[in-house]
């Protein structure tokens, strides 16, 4: 056995190293190398205390009725033996719905697409033709998008009525804003050298966005694009709920009718879809390798 | 003359991925066309109907009684730290008994994996009618729903955090012959804390949009409140309560990032 302690004596000078410096490592007085940084430790001990104490003031003031909770939970294997009886006799009204639901997340994000690929171009700072406009439009961007999408629809139902066209438009609110906001993103992180490159050869802003900036911003994109439709799904999935057409209605509907082994079928097919849609995204990322 | 040989700007592989997803979409949206019948052009026509609502109906904003949305918005808010908080202790345990590297017994970690699936497939606006069955509306219901997607979203969080952790730290430990319980507690916690906090913010962020929306649909909160002045057709009282949720919206935004930048850094 080799005796490593020669090479560490025992008085080793002090490595005076100022910590907190980045590049460096932390040492103690005695000049061992520091597995933790107490600064950093201290912030985040600071963060959960402060976060488990907001929670638990939170709980209070929600100020839950435990015996409701309680007979809650007694009564969860009755509503699971009602949901148990399942009833198919709807299913080709489901189906439709379902179909009108996946189409309506089609259409909004495909348009949503096309705006925020336009809108993120003037949002872009390395694109912007106006600096100034790029600070306006990221603020009325921001709101757009602090409103939940299916506020929007609630919104837009109110103005064209019934039908999907509600549907579409609400979400493509808050779907064109999101776009614009990630594709913006992923315009700045093309290389300033190849956008100089391009202009050095006398190429026009259109020129230099269609040959450069979509081409090596298309697979960050593209991951956008599917976690967008993913949620544009669950959007247009639940806004029947609150008055809008689609597979959310039928759900509703079900319930309200008491109808639980029709809604059953229903909320089966979302969740068939939903986890459709994550397996094959999680295939197509693990395939490009890592995204974002 | 021979023929120059030319460079193309994007490779021909990448090139043939683009069409392909290209043409991918414009059949999708050309199918999803049909069967809507919806075309833009109908919503831009009655673009004038549109600006007359909003400029008409809706705006000015009222706030019709401070005392009710105060305490609507305060519920929400609750709604989601209580979610959070909750289902990142639950996910924190769970996420170590589904990971690849921490997992104790192998058939568990799949049904931890399909469970958090289930729980974040169905969106949580239908889990509170499922919910409803049982207990009835009110914030009990809305705080559930939250909790159920929030657990389903942070197991699988989590459980990829831990398993990006792994590599050379956990092996120098190993060969050491450091038992699972040390090795999860100087490993793999102190380097995935930073990822968890993350997650757990984002968790925050999202749970504050649903919490309006869970409330829409009977969970409580500022949600049910809005949900009853639009049914009343009380447009302007609505939409005070939608640009409050948006400004709450906003606030917590920011106030996630700023803690990324300051704790996270």
């Amino acid at each position: 056995m080799t005796d490593f302690t020669e090479f560490y004596p025992a008085s080793a000078p002090a490595v005076e190293e100022p910590a907190g410096k980045p590049g460096l490592l932390l040492r103690d007085r005695r000049g061992r190398i520091r597995v933790k940084d107490p600064a950093r430790d201290r912030a985040l001990k600071w963060f959960l205390s402060l976060f488990v104490i907001l929670g638990v003031a939170a709980l209070f003031f929600l100020n839950l009725d435990w015996a409701q909770v309680w007979e809650g939970v007694l009564r969860i294997p009755e509503a699971i033996g009602k949901l148990c009886k399942v009833d198919f006799s709807q299913i080709d009204v489901t189906f439709t719905s379902l179909f009108e639901s996946i189409a309506v997340a089609i259409l909004s994000t495909v348009y949503s697409l096309i705006g925020g690929m336009v809108l993120a171009v003037f949002l872009a700072k390395n694109l912007t033709p106006f600096k100034g406009m790029a600070a306006a439009l990221s603020a009325v961007l921001t709101f757009l998008r602090a409103i939940p999408s299916i506020i929007w629809v609630l919104l837009i139902l109110v103005c064209v009525g019934f039908g999907p066209s509600a549907g579409i438009i609400g979400i493509c609110i808050f779907s064109t804003s999101f776009f614009a906001r990630s594709f913006a993103q992923c315009y700045e992180e093309v290389p300033q050298e190849t956008l100089e490159a391009l202009r050095a050869m006398g190429a026009g802003r259109v020129k230099v966005f269609f040959s450069a900036v979509l081409p090596s911003a298309f697979t960050g994109m593209l991951a956008w694009t599917s976690i967008s439709f993913e949620s544009n799904f669950e959007a247009s999935a639940v806004l029947g709920t609150v008055g809008a057409g689609g597979i959310g209605y039928v759900i509703s509907n079900c319930m309200t009718r008491y109808a639980y082994g029709q809604a059953i079928v229903a909320i089966a097919l979302v969740l068939a879809f939903t986890y459709a849609m994550e397996l094959g995204f999680t295939a197509i990322k693990e395939r490009n390798g890592k995204i974002g | 003359m021979d023929k120059q040989q030319r460079i193309p700007l994007t490779p021909k592989k990448q090139k043939r991925a683009a069409t392909l997803t290209f043409l991918l979409i414009a059949a999708l949206f050309l199918v999803a066309s049909l069967q809507t019948q919806y075309t833009p052009v109908e919503f831009l026509l009655n673009m004038e109907n549109f600006w007359s609502f909003i400029f008409v109906d809706l705006l000015p904003p009222k706030i019709a009684d401070w005392e009710t949305i105060g305490m609507g918005v305060l519920q929400t808010i609750a709604m989601a730290m209580v979610a959070s908080l909750v289902s990142a202790v639950i996910s924190l345990v769970l996420a170590f008994l589904g990971s690849n590297t921490t997992a104790p017994w192998k058939p568990l970690k799949k049904i931890i994996r399909a469970f958090a699936s289930l729980q974040r497939n169905i969106p949580s606006m239908i889990w509170t009618f499922l919910l409803i069955m049982s207990f009835g509306i009110g914030t009990v219901v809305g705080t559930l729903a939250l909790l159920i997607t929030t657990c389903g979203f942070l197991i699988r969080s989590f459980i990829e955090t831990i398993d990006e952790v792994g590599g050379e730290s956990l092996e120098a430990l190993q060969a050491v012959g450091a038992g699972r319980l040390s090795i999860i507690t100087q490993v793999i916690l102190p380097a995935s804390l930073p990822g968890f906090l993350s997650w757990l913010l984002y968790s925050l962020e999202v749970n504050i949009r649903s919490s309006t929306l869970v409330g829409a649909v009977g969970g409580g909160g500022i949600g049910l409140i809005m949900m009853g002045y639009i049914k009343q057709f009380r447009y302007h009282s609505a939409m005070g309560v939608i640009l409050l949720v948006a400004v709450i919206v906003i606030l917590v935004d920011l106030l996630t990032n700023f803690l990324r930048k300051k704790v996270l850094a």
